[in-house]
């Protein structure tokens, strides 16, 4: 690393435009790293944070809440296989206007009283069903939704009164409210009359340990039960905006590494007489190979940290905003790594060309 | 046993269809402490006679010796191992890295050559003022003149304490002046250290200060011994 560190010094003009090239790519990491777990936050938030391992869905509705409608018997029937714990969970998407005149977009979980998902989630808030009251979450706060208020939900005549707010949570892009199971159930299914409606709900929440044969599960209740993971893509646009982030976010990895490719091409290229004579006086190629990744990992590292650093500021300054935006120590540390490897990547298809240098070349006449 | 003994070496190399023989049949011995100055046109095969002798290149047939050690069919690392410890390399317009003060020159190769970083460093001061540079060791190749480049460039090849230096066009951007100094420079080290130096050349104005002159003409060595003949 002896010249490396000086030519590092020396030509730092050239390393710093290059280095700034990588750091903009770093910020654009950092920032598409906390937009995608925004979104993500965003469209499953409220589903993350149910205490279940499974979620089961009428068959062939793709696991989806919007389309599945199961009866409450089936999931009793759930319940009472050896290693399952099973409830109803119902959750459909509402517009409601406030009684102080907001309007608001929410999705409803309906949860049964005393049941293990009301009480992880709302630690035994729940309103009764007789009670009619609705706990929102302080995106619905935010928006202007008070305790008190009385919130009317389209689509049927359901009027509850806000009776508590609990933290931020979402669920396919929209702020999260909680209910009693039979009040979800008549809001829901409001087309029905009361007793046909509350023997019906969208799913069933499940906990089930390791012993359990979920395939043979599914079948015998003729139904579909994914893991909440797998759940998450039935939130809308969940699985488009993953996909398409990730797309992104590979192609600026592919580019950052392209980048430096060209860059060391080039810098090995003009580089062919220096290397030459290293090589003239004696040094191997794996030493002159080892300076010249050493001296790119100085520069990769050093201008992803500068990168990183500026897109965490910039995304505490976007963070609590409009913009689902979500910094989160794991996948920025996963995308500074990435970009660095695919750096190097990059690098090595550049530097590629040192080993091909012949020594002769510091001769001037020699062929 | 000489410092530095090449037989009957032949390189050749493509020229399209054709093949040109860059050494016919060369044999050349040094002694430790003798100056020879290989003098010829451009294209006779002087820098091929360097590349052999250095260990850059293998040649096709014959043998090279430093000493004991036969480099003839060395395996390139060997062949780098040769260089860093055994040749000193002098080029042609100095070669110096362009990041490299002249002290760190100097330092890069006594690092190379396996010296410890403060003796490297102790050594290369040591050598910059035997060529009379203690001043500028600070400076860059960009800010030295050509004659004093050649000088940093002489003292490197120096500080791994070769058997053998090889000199390639030493004053071929350096005005008469410049270009005696060098020369004088490069006669007195090869004396007061006894190395085996090879100095290529088409500057018939220096080759008066070797202590051997031969002639290279379309890849054959021909020796002489007045060196004011040498352009017949």
């Amino acid at each position: 690393m002896f010249l490396a560190r000086r030519e590092l010094r020396f030509a730092w003009g050239r390393f710093a435009l290059m280095g700034s090239v990588i750091a903009l790519v770093a910020v654009l990491t950092v920032m598409l790293s906390g937009l995608a777990t925004g979104l993500v936050d965003d469209g499953i938030s409220g589903l993350r944070a149910l205490p279940v391992t499974h979620l089961a869905f009428q068959a062939h509705t793709d696991s989806t809440f919007s389309r599945s409608t199961i009866d409450v018997a089936t999931v009793e029937q759930l319940n009472d296989t050896a290693g399952v714990s099973a409830e109803p969970l119902g959750l459909s998407l509402f517009n409601a206007r406030s009684s102080t005149d907001v309007t608001v977009d929410l999705a409803l979980f309906g949860l049964q009283p005393g049941g293990f998902v009301a009480t992880d989630v709302l630690h035994g808030s729940l309103p009764d069903a007789a009670s009619n009251g609705v706990i929102i979450t302080q995106g619905l706060a935010d928006s202007g939704v008070h305790v008190g208020d009385q919130l009317s939900f389209d689509r049927s005549n359901t009027v509850l009164t806000v009776t508590g707010i609990v933290p931020k949570s979402t669920y396919g892009h929209v702020d999260v409210a909680y209910t009693a199971l039979a009040v979800w159930q008549v809001a829901t299914y409001n087309a029905l009359d009361a007793t046909t409606a509350t023997t019906l709900v969208s799913s069933a929440a499940i906990v089930a340990d390791g012993s359990v044969d979920i395939g043979a599960l599914a079948t015998a209740a003729d139904l579909d039960i994914v893991s909440k993971t797998t759940a998450f893509n039935g939130s809308p646009g969940y699985s488009a905006e993953t996909s398409t982030m990730t797309l992104i976010r590979g192609f600026l990895y592919v580019i950052a590494a392209m980048i430096l490719g060209a860059f060391f091409t080039v810098w090995t290229i003009q580089r062919r007489a220096e290397i030459g004579l290293q090589k003239a006086l004696g040094a191997s190629t794996r030493s002159v190979l080892f300076d010249a990744l050493g001296q790119v990992l100085v520069v990769l590292v050093a201008a992803t940290a500068v990168g990183v650093a500026v897109g965490l500021a910039l995304g505490a300054l976007i963070s609590g905003g409009t913009v689902p935006f979500s910094l989160q120590s794991g996948p920025v540390a996963a995308a500074s790594v990435t970009l660095i490897v695919s750096g190097v990547v990059g690098m090595l298809v550049g530097v590629r060309r040192i080993t091909s240098v012949d020594p002769i070349i510091a001769l001037g006449g020699a062929r | 046993m000489s410092a530095l003994a090449l037989h009957d070496l032949c390189v050749s190399f493509g020229d399209g269809d054709e093949q040109i023989a860059a050494l016919d049949h060369v044999s050349l011995t040094v002694d430790g402490g003798e100056l020879v100055a290989v003098v010829g046109a451009s294209g006779s095969g002087k820098s091929s006679l360097l590349a052999v002798a250095g260990a850059l290149r293998s040649p096709d047939s014959g043998t090279v010796m430093i000493g004991d050690v036969d480099i003839t069919n060395a395996t390139p690392s060997d062949r780098a191992t040769v260089r860093r410890t055994k040749v000193g390399f002098v080029f042609q317009s100095s070669n110096l890295f362009e990041a490299l003060t002249a002290i760190d020159q100097l330092i890069y190769m006594g690092r190379l050559a396996g010296m410890s970083s403060r003796d490297a460093r102790a050594e290369a001061a040591r050598l910059l003022d035997v060529v009379g540079l203690a001043q500028k060791a600070n400076r860059r190749p960009g800010k030295l003149s050509g004659g004093e480049r050649q000088r940093v460039g002489t003292a490197r090849a120096l500080i791994s304490g070769p058997a053998v230096l090889l000199v390639d066009e030493p004053t071929s951007a350096l005005d008469h002046s410049r270009a005696l100094d060098v020369v004088t420079l490069l006669r007195d080290l090869t004396h007061d250290r006894g190395i085996a130096t090879v100095m290529v050349t088409h500057d018939l104005s220096v080759v008066e200060l070797a202590d051997r002159v031969v002639t290279m003409r379309d890849g054959r060595l021909g020796e002489i011994a007045d060196f004011t003949r040498v352009g017949d």
